[in-house]
């Protein structure tokens, strides 16, 4: 029983992507069904925030994860997300055409045709929303050194973002805390200036090494070797679809998505490490990452806020990642956006949090780092 | 000039603004259900992607990412 609980925990997500397909699908005010699941899931996340768990290990300290079902459901998760990439396309496909309004029933769902621009809109946030949630299959499985990094990759490339499979693990991982990695949000940085800055940073450091690899192999920079190349092609199935399915509409709609689901992906590394500071060459510890870990954020995020023990353990299973005691936010993923949102605010709530890492975490020479900076 | 955002923004604007604007000449919009053409535009919207991205990385350098500009006191560079 305790097996059961612990694999399916973690389906919310898969569960509430579906559950979006099938609003795209049906039409009228359904399209909304994403946005309304994200809703409510920043209220759980909220009335939750107080509950946090340790992982789940048995009398002799084996994990309750099963690998196997886990990453099947994370590669499956590639499925979803290219039937939600054409759930919508189908809908941008009716609005263009100008389909009439109409009802059918299929296998029990109510389908409307045609769609209103206030609906396309609805259908386009949604989507986006969930498209950018994909992010966490696509970091989990950024970790794995086989076939996971390629579904990885082409997770990332339905947000336009495949750089990032191979600038997290060898980039943010190795200088995070450090102004080398453009993943780590100084001290003064708001989230919006940070989403550019980190997806801009992170492509070129991408695009730096395959300069540096292709040159020492004396290949030309211009080849299907090129992984940055190779990264932004596996978007193009997506684009083409878009430009058919819409024209200019159906661009607007793609880049609209990927806006969103790179904003979500950056907030994410935003949260993670916000203002905290390490040594160039010092080694990476706890303290250098923010914890989310309150239950709902747990379960929903695949464990993804258990920042502080996944950097300096980035091999161990999603399942397996437990609280270190490392600094802790103390509320969920969902909160702390709604409070990053409004920059002002997400500063004064800091302060207090910047303080008592300074005070209880930093060395010296962090300390004397930090207090160059504001909050 | 070196370095300058405004540099980057104008050398990206008006690269998207050149295909854009070639897409138009050639009556992309009006042939973008056709499958050949639906390929050929994506790729040029992708390409036109790519080559900004390289624009930026060009023109801004490492600049950008330094943490410096967020500094309210000590030696900034």
């Amino acid at each position: 029983m305790k097996t059961l609980f612990v694999n399916t925990r973690y389906l919310i997500v898969p569960v509430m992507s579906i559950i979006t397909i099938l609003g795209l699908i049906s039409g009228g005010i359904n399209v909304w069904a994403g946005v309304a699941l994200f809703g409510i899931s920043a209220i759980v996340d909220t009335a939750t925030k107080n509950i946090h768990l340790r992982a789940d290990f048995d009398e002799e300290g084996n994990s309750y994860g099963i690998k196997i079902f886990q990453y099947a459901v994370m590669y499956l998760m590639l499925i979803v997300f290219v039937a939600l990439q054409l759930a919508l396309v189908w809908r941008i496909y009716q609005y263009v055409n100008g389909s009439p309004f109409d009802l059918y029933s299929f296998y029990g769902l109510t389908i409307q045709t045609g769609i209103t621009t206030t609906n396309l809109i609805g259908a386009i946030i949604s989507a986006g929303l969930w498209a950018g949630i994909g992010i966490i299959y696509g970091h989990e499985l950024s970790h794995n050194k086989k076939e996971g990094f390629f579904i990885s990759r082409l997770i990332m490339s339905l947000s336009g973002a495949s750089h990032f499979t191979y600038a997290h693990v060898y980039q943010h991982h190795l200088h995070l805390g450090h102004e080398n990695d453009p993943a780590t949000a100084p001290r003064g940085r708001n989230v919006y200036m940070h989403t550019w800055l980190s997806h801009a940073g992170q492509c070129k450091f991408s695009y730096d090494l395959e300069t540096s690899r292709l040159k020492k192999k004396g290949k030309s920079f211009l080849s299907l070797d090129n992984r940055w190349i190779l990264g932004y092609l596996y978007s193009l199935p997506s684009i083409v679809l878009f430009v058919w399915a819409g024209g200019f509409v159906g661009v607007a709609a793609l880049l609209s998505l990927w806006v969103i689901a790179n904003f979500e992906l950056e907030a994410l590394n935003f949260m993670g490490h916000y203002g905290l500071i390490r040594e160039k060459n010092k080694p990476v510890e706890h303290k250098h990452s923010w914890d989310n870990d309150s239950v709902f954020t747990d379960w929903f995020f695949i464990a993804i806020g258990r920042q502080a023990d996944h950097h300096v353990r980035g091999e161990t299973y999603f399942w397996e990642l437990d609280d270190v005691k490392g600094p802790n936010y103390g509320i969920g993923y969902f909160s702390l956006f709604l409070i990053t949102l409004v920059p002002p605010l997400f500063r004064s709530y800091m302060k207090k949090h910047l303080d008592n890492w300074d005070q209880k975490y930093a060395n010296e020479k962090e300390r004397e780092i930090a207090s160059q900076y504001g909050y | 000039m070196k370095n300058s955002a405004f540099l980057a923004f104008l050398l990206v604007t008006l690269w998207t603004s050149i295909v854009g604007l070639s897409l138009y000449y050639f009556d992309a919009h009006l042939h973008y259900r056709e499958l050949n053409w639906a390929i050929l535009i994506g790729s040029i919207l992708l390409i036109t992607h790519m080559v900004n991205m390289v624009i930026y990385f060009k023109v801004r350098g490492d600049r950008p990412f330094k943490w410096d500009k967020y500094k309210i006191k000590g030696e900034k560079i």
